[in-house]
């Protein structure tokens, strides 16, 4: 009989709307976030244009991005931070700023006024009268001042400063700014940026190839944006599920139904899992076989189970704890409230994530890792990720099985839905 | 084949909705009367398991309450306001109520058709239910309620807004389906349990304040009740003597049906006493209630009760 309400269930999802939002949102969001980065990466070659950029390690490097986008923030007052993983833009006040002041003069050694003329003389030189501007066939403006010619902003940190003083100095600021700035934990070694050299894009595209099958790495991307979605999407499917019966008025003939509520609860939460599933699956094995065809050709082996493992061990737990959440606070509510809720702990979780953007995974919701490759980071990191999976699908489980018991008691007129409590009360308190 | 309730309790916070009722309901149609409030649909609700009781005992053919998994399995239920998932279709729907009742595909598919054509709904298996009127509603809710042979069935209201026509057909196909089980009858439509139930139980504000056959309610107020024509100027202080059951307009005039305990006057005529009469007697007599407020319950009753 589960089987056949399973079945029942997954063809009245079919007929739901919301069911065709969440697949139009899930194919726009695979279309446009996770083809473009699906381009499979080509061998590199000695003596290519350029190799991309990557994150510099080196402390120097650091130091002088970090004064630069100091300066920038200060001149402006407008300080980019991420309290509790939210975006704010921080204006400080008259003595904060003169604070921030005091740390510039300890780390360039220069007073502001001389700061403030340094800036004049970098960017008068981009300044120059119109005529010296000139474009090129294909439409692009040529500044007068060549590559060469360009004079850099010349202001450095001071060498009596090291690297752990440095770190002492950001960390005062990030407390003046009020936390999470560009000056604290992975927001300030991601400040610096240089050119990849040909050896990295070798080490890289080896490292992808035989560490990972190439399908392995890519996976990580793959579920990188989609389980961003899987996270929150899932929900108002499962709100729109769980008030259809008090939507439609029959709720009463479900509930005096001979099937257990264990079988009602389960045969439509699965149903709605696996539906949600179901798409992600096919896109998973429509770039596998895209990786099959290259692979074949190039004579490179590769993982073809690598995007549905990843999937099924990585997206899978997003769309049980997003529809379990769903199911229990509309038993609970019998209102859409599930979906402030998730929403709620989605926006803190990706925010909150952007520290651990290229992995190191965490105990969030959102399992972040936006880099190609990085293996060793996964490798590194793999069992926090194992816990953080396994946790979650537990955590999902444990919601459904409460569910079941909310719905048991409901069906038996032992537990009313909080919502009609309080209207209760309400009606109570006018009589 | 019975229920038997025991002292039965039930509140909503301070609101007691039903207070030490004990009834015990042999098979056959069984009919619930009172007035809009009076707790028919709570203790509905209670045998059928959808609200569970403060206090008392109640067995359903021998099955405690408690054992809601076992009730459900022989209880039929038709709330109401029947309603179903709008988009489905009639066939559907009745399909999905089977697989939730537990019955396999092969006995779904046998069983659907016979009920459907038996509430007279064959050529409407493929019109989505929210396509119905509210008479066809009301029979898919029939069906679906006896789709799992039942012992029990327990129909809430079921006439309420119905046409005449389909509330005969109504009414006779509930007659019908009894012969077999209890049928429980909840109303406040007179009418419906004139034409269709001979035990009745009678509730007012949580309590039961009748409980036997519709002849012995009638004997009760045989030989009191009087038609008598008056002035119409004349009917307000009527009104204060007597428990008015019934008035015709004629013209200045107004026919009046009334119950008295001794002729009212010389130019009244004694009438044969109608189930509306006793439960009006009844109501005014061991309930309390004043006169006007009786007559505008029972008024409400023949607008929505009467063929």
């Amino acid at each position: 009989m589960f089987l056949q309400l399973f079945l029942k269930e997954c063809k009245y999802l079919l007929h739901s709307l919301t069911f065709y939002l969440y697949l139009a949102c899930v194919i726009f969001m695979y279309v446009s976030q996770v083809l473009p980065e699906m381009k499979i990466i080509e061998e590199p070659k000695v003596g290519q244009e350029d190799y991309g950029m990557k994150y510099s390690k080196d402390q120097n490097d650091i130091r002088k991005a970090a004064v630069e986008t100091l300066i920038r923030e200060y001149t402006a007052n407008s300080y980019t931070a991420y309290p509790f993983g939210f975006y704010k833009r921080v204006i400080l006040n008259e003595m904060k700023q003169n604070q921030v002041q005091d740390i510039l003069l300890k780390l360039t050694g220069l007073r502001i006024e001389e700061i403030n003329e340094k800036i004049e003389a970098y960017i008068s030189q981009f300044n120059q009268n119109e005529e010296g501007y000139s474009i090129d066939e294909e439409g692009n403006i040529i500044s007068p001042v060549t590559e060469e010619d360009t004079v850099e902003l010349d202001i450095q940190v001071v060498d009596t400063i090291t690297y752990e003083n440095f770190l002492e100095l950001m960390e005062d600021l990030n407390n003046i700014i009020g936390g999470g700035s560009n000056y604290t934990g992975v927001f300030l070694s991601n400040l610096a940026m240089e050119p990849r050299t040909y050896e990295d894009a070798r080490n890289e595209y080896h490292e992808i190839i035989e560490k990972d099958k190439m399908t392995g790495a890519y996976a990580r991307v793959f579920c990188d944006y989609i389980g961003i979605f899987l996270a929150i999407l899932p929900v108002f499917v499962a709100v729109t599920m769980g008030l259809r019966d008090k939507k439609s008025k029959c709720k009463e003939l479900v509930y005096v139904s001979n099937t257990s509520s264990k079988v009602i609860v389960l045969s439509r939460y699965l149903a709605m899992v696996v539906m949600m599933f179901l798409p992600i699956l096919i896109f998973a094995l429509e770039i596998t076989f895209e990786f099959i065809m290259f692979g074949r050709d190039r004579g490179i082996a590769i993982d073809s189970f690598a995007f549905v493992k990843y999937s099924t061990t990585w997206l899978l737990p997003n769309i049980l704890v997003a529809t379990s959440v769903g199911i229990f606070c509309t038993e609970i509510f019998e209102s859409a409230v599930a979906i402030a809720v998730q929403g709620l702990w989605w926006i803190i979780s990706l925010f909150h994530g952007m520290q651990y953007i290229n992995g190191g995974y965490s105990n969030l919701l959102l399992i972040r890792h936006n880099e190609l490759g990085n293996y060793d980071v996964y490798q590194k990191y793999l069992n926090t990720l194992i816990v953080n999976r396994v946790g979650y699908t537990a955590l999902a489980l444990a919601l459904v099985g409460v569910t079941v018991i909310i719905y048991e008691e409901k069906r038996k007129g032992k537990f009313h839905a909080v919502r009609t409590i309080l209207s209760n009360r309400k009606s109570k308190c006018k009589a | 084949m019975n229920i038997k309730i025991e002292d039965l309790n039930k509140s909503y916070g301070k609101k007691q909705a039903l207070s030490g009722v004990s009834l015990t309901i042999e098979q056959g149609m069984f009919g619930l009367l009172g007035r809009n409030g009076a707790g028919k649909t709570t203790l509905m609700k209670v045998l059928a398991s959808l609200l569970a009781p403060n206090s008392g005992k109640v067995e359903v053919c021998d099955v405690p309450l408690t054992h809601a998994s076992e009730i459900r399995k022989m209880t039929g239920y038709l709330p109401q306001e029947f309603s179903m998932y709008p988009n489905m279709t009639v066939y559907e729907a009745m399909d999905y109520l089977g697989v939730l009742s537990g019955i396999e595909k092969s006995e779904r598919k046998k069983r659907i058709p016979i009920l459907l054509k038996k509430v007279n709904l064959e050529q409407k298996t493929k019109t989505k239910v929210k396509s119905l009127s509210g008479g066809m509603k009301r029979r898919l809710g029939i069906a679906q309620a006896i789709l799992h042979d039942p012992k029990v069935l327990i129909v809430d209201e079921p006439t309420a807004g119905l046409d005449p026509e389909e509330r005969v057909r109504f009414r006779n196909l509930l007659c019908e389906i009894a012969q077999e089980r209890i049928v429980i009858l909840s109303t406040h439509i007179i009418g419906d349990i004139e034409a269709t139930c001979e035990n009745i139980a009678i509730l007012d504000t949580g309590k039961l304040i009748y409980n036997g056959t519709v002849t012995a309610l009638v004997e009760q107020v045989e030989g009191k009740v009087y038609s008598l024509e008056v002035e119409k100027k004349d009917l307000a202080a009527l009104k204060t003597k007597y428990l008015i059951t019934g008035t015709l307009a004629l013209g200045n005039h107004v026919n009046v049906r009334l119950i008295s305990e001794e002729k009212p006057s010389s130019k009244a005529e004694a009438s044969k006493a109608s189930v509306e009469d006793a439960y009006m007697y009844l109501m005014h007599h061991f309930a309390g209630y004043n006169l006007e407020t009786i007559e505008s319950a029972c008024s409400f009753g023949r607008e929505r009760g009467e063929d």
